[in-house]
């Protein structure tokens, strides 16, 4: 297995930022993983899971310690709550609905709100027909820890492309970490298993929400339990696991 | 006649050497619907402690606008203790240790990423044997790390003491019950400082200093294992993910 | 966390039940996969935790000598007392969790000793040690300490797995004095010298929860809350109805509630062999451990 721990003993090393020896490795709060004082870049992007004191980067959050060229690091781990942050894709419903917007239950620590005007198409005359429970899939587009996250039904260019109100289906719970899995390339297996024999239409939010529709209320219910069970499974074992599901339904 | 706590041999009661912790053991994600949970055991005490949150206050006016509001609420299994006893919520003693768990707790937790929120801790003693507060902090602080709530460090904490001239980790209920001083202390293991220290007792300074300095010793050798449990648990959940190739 | 369910999830739960389906994959009469440990919590005389799904109960029994009721001279007494842990929802902070506690403590004492004490489960003349003087008195503690549903069904599996657990030392009685003299006595000390509880009559309850028109077995939280009313019904090996509970708000039609009890006892039948086979499991490997 190629995922370590960081060592107790394990110290920021001088020179360049991909050398760190914390890199890629799994690290727990309170662990230090970067001395800036050594370090020979000029700027740093911090991301979730870490902060700044003084010279030091220290990790708040357990998770791998992750790196993109030139200089973004951040602390990827699993977690059931969900903490907005921009440009995520997320699944939320309707919870209220005032004049210019819908407030919106999207499980995070607070609800977000969705302008009426942020729909493709959308004005003053044409406002969406939203009740309270309409599942939505949407994107963050404003999130700072003293704000509302605001939501989006539209891309940049102001298009829908494919959020907006989803109709029918089911919506489960899952942890962030797999939802995360499940919308990183190439594939995640248990998907690609699923799509091999069966026909549904799949929507996944970070937040952690899945919903799923298909013709059959059965395939949704095979579906919606393959991606549950695939949770703590390897990739081998997610597809051995679809096609017993599989076996299971066409034998009753 | 006083109580001999500590055999010719220099071993306790039971059978531990003086400056040795009981057996820890610990467990994350033990229930299904909390954002976070863990077991913690110290021997035969066993707590249990899930986190909800952050989520939104349920009391409006309690809520704070540049940090998030930490609750916590600490309580005793019927059958936690030797003769059953029928307890209330809320009693002194335990409204006190809960504070006690919140302080520590916000001493870790970095409120102000979590304004106007709220995030609930609760711990639930399932077996008491001595040193529960110690292993309600260290249960909370795992789950709380579960939850993935930022925190600056891990709060570790343990009990020392002081009977029969020697000083004594990680006391158990019959060597709390001695007489002796009983010093507890949460620490926050790489920023080396102590979010929490109760001493009950008489004890002269300089022997306190030796008390405290072996309390302090074990808060670090628990925030090991406890790092280690969550590293692994987290590793778990990464290769289990397909995050990391075979 | 609280179950928040959007419109199309609510739908689909109740249609989905509606045609006999349900989101886990399971019949409407089929009970989760669940786990019996015992003899978990050391200093009670028998304890047992049982995991159904994602709710996770803890059970102990604590025997105390004591003196009998003057109305009851020879008989013990039995106590239920459950807690629902606040580690299992927010809701259960402060006495939050008071009302379905003691819901749930009285639904259980109904089943399984009914309100005069000569209930099914437990014999209670056979814990009398002297008539009048002296008996044992059981205390049932129970602990919710994760919730997903069906918590009553869970509940009297893990009281049933305790009882089985439980052992009660011998009393030598050594002086059997006068009627007004206190009497003398010895606790056997002797670990192995302990007589056990036949559990073969404790009955095991099976809550109907009522989604639409259907009703279904072992409803996880989400299907509570859906639920228009729900039947607990106490059903022992025999077969006998022990003890009936109803629960929820809505109105039930009594040509249904016969029906009801009809599949309960029908459902009991696979329940109670599962239970018995759990606990022996749990027993061997209890054994093994020693």
């Amino acid at each position: 297995m190629e995922v370590e721990t960081a060592q107790e003993d394990l110290k920021p090393a001088p020179g360049q930022l991909a050398s760190s020896p914390f890199i890629n490795k799994i690290v727990a709060p309170g662990d230090i993983v970067l001395d800036l004082a050594q370090l020979s870049i000029p700027t740093l992007r911090l991301g979730g899971g870490l902060r700044q004191d003084q010279d030091l980067v220290i990790a708040t959050k357990a998770g791998r310690l992750k790196y993109i060229k030139p200089n973004k690091i951040w602390v990827e781990g699993s977690q059931k709550r969900y903490i907005p942050s921009l440009e995520d894709v997320v699944i939320g419903f309707v919870v209220d609905r005032r004049s210019e917007s819908f407030t919106v239950d999207i499980g995070g620590p607070v609800h977000g709100s969705l302008s009426i005007f942020l729909f493709e198409g959308a004005t003053r005359r044409n406002i969406p027909n939203l009740q309270a429970g309409s599942v939505l899939y949407m994107r963050v587009v404003k999130a700072h820890r003293d704000m509302t996250p605001e939501l989006s039904c539209v891309d940049a260019t102001g298009k829908a492309s494919g959020f907006g109100h989803l109709k029918n289906g089911y919506v489960f719970q899952c942890s962030t970490g797999l939802a995360r899995a499940l919308l990183s390339r190439p594939t995640c297996p248990v998907l690609e298993a699923l799509g091999k024999s069966l026909s549904f239409e799949i929507a996944v939010g970070l937040n952690g929400r899945v919903w799923v529709n298909a013709a059959s209320v059965s395939t949704i219910i095979l579906v919606s339990n393959a991606i549950m069970n695939a949770e703590f499974l390897s990739a081998a074992q997610q597809q051995l696991m679809v096609q017993k599901l599989l076996q299971r339904v066409q034998e009753s | 006649m006083a109580l001999e706590f500590i055999s010719p041999e220099g071993l306790r009661l039971d059978g531990r050497r003086p400056a040795e912790i009981r057996q820890l053991r610990a467990n994350l994600g033990v229930i299904d619907k909390a954002d976070g949970s863990a077991t913690f055991e110290m021997g035969n005490t066993k707590v249990i402690a899930a986190v909800y949150g952050p989520h939104e206050v349920q009391n409006r006016s309690q809520q704070l606008l540049d940090q998030a509001l930490v609750k916590c609420e600490y309580s005793m299994a019927n059958f936690s203790t030797g003769d059953r006893r029928r307890k209330q919520k809320g009693d002194r003693r335990s409204v006190e240790i809960s504070l006690v768990i919140r302080q520590s707790m916000e001493a870790a937790i970095m409120t102000h990423l979590l304004p106007r929120t709220q995030i609930d801790i609760f711990v639930h003693v399932l077996q008491a044997d001595g040193g529960t507060r110690s292993a309600c902090i260290n249960a909370a602080s795992l789950a709380l790390a579960d939850a993935g709530i930022p925190m600056r460090d891990i709060v570790a904490s343990c009990a020392s003491g002081y009977l029969n001239n020697t000083p004594l980790l990680d006391l158990n209920y019959l060597e709390d019950s001695g007489g002796g001083p009983d010093v507890t202390i949460a620490l926050l293991p790489k920023l080396d400082k102590i979010t929490l220290l109760q001493m009950d007792a008489k004890l002269p300074l300089e022997m306190f200093e030796k008390v405290f300095e072996l309390g302090n010793k074990g808060c670090v050798a628990i925030a090991n294992y406890m790092r280690n449990v969550l590293l692994e648990n987290t590793k778990d959940l990464a290769f289990a993910r397909g995050v990391v190739k075979v | 966390m609280v179950v928040g369910l959007s419109a199309a999830e609510r739908r689909y739960l109740t249609d989905g039940i509606a045609q006999g389906l349900r989101n886990d994959g399971r019949g409407l009469y089929d009970f989760r996969a669940f786990s019996v440990e015992l003899a978990i919590i050391p200093q009670a005389n028998g304890s047992a935790r049982v995991r159904l799904g994602a709710t996770d109960v803890i059970t102990s029994v604590k025997a105390e000598l004591g003196r009998p009721q003057a109305s009851r001279p020879s008989q013990g007494r039995v106590e239920i007392n459950i807690e629902c842990s606040s580690t299992a929802a927010p809701q259960f902070e402060g006495r939050g969790g008071e009302d379905l506690s003691l819901e749930l403590s009285r639904a259980l004492y109904r089943s399984l000793l009914c309100n005069n004490g000569t209930g099914p489960a437990i014999d209670l003349s056979a814990l009398t040690v002297i008539e009048g003087k002296l008996c044992w008195n059981l205390f049932i503690d129970g602990l919710v300490l994760s919730s997903d549903g069906n918590l009553l069904d869970v509940l009297a599996i893990a009281v049933k797995a305790a009882l089985s657990n439980t052992g009660i030392p011998k009393v030598e009685v050594t002086s059997a004095a006068a009627a007004e003299q206190e009497a003398d006595f010895e606790i056997s000390d002797n670990p192995d010298d302990f007589s056990g509880f036949d559990v073969s009559h404790v009955p095991v309850i099976i809550t109907l929860t009522k989604v639409g028109r259907t009703y279904i077995v072992d409803a996880t939280e989400e299907e509570e809350s859906q639920m228009s009313s729900a039947i607990s019904i106490a059903v022992n090996s025999a077969g006998h109805v022990c003890g009936i509970t109803k629960r929820g708000g809505a109105g039930l039609d009594p040509s249904v509630l016969l029906d009801m009890i009809s599949v309960a006892k029908e459902v009991s039948k696979s329940l109670l062999s599962t239970v018995d086979a759990e606990i022996m499991a749990a027993e061997s490997r209890g054994d093994d451990q020693m």
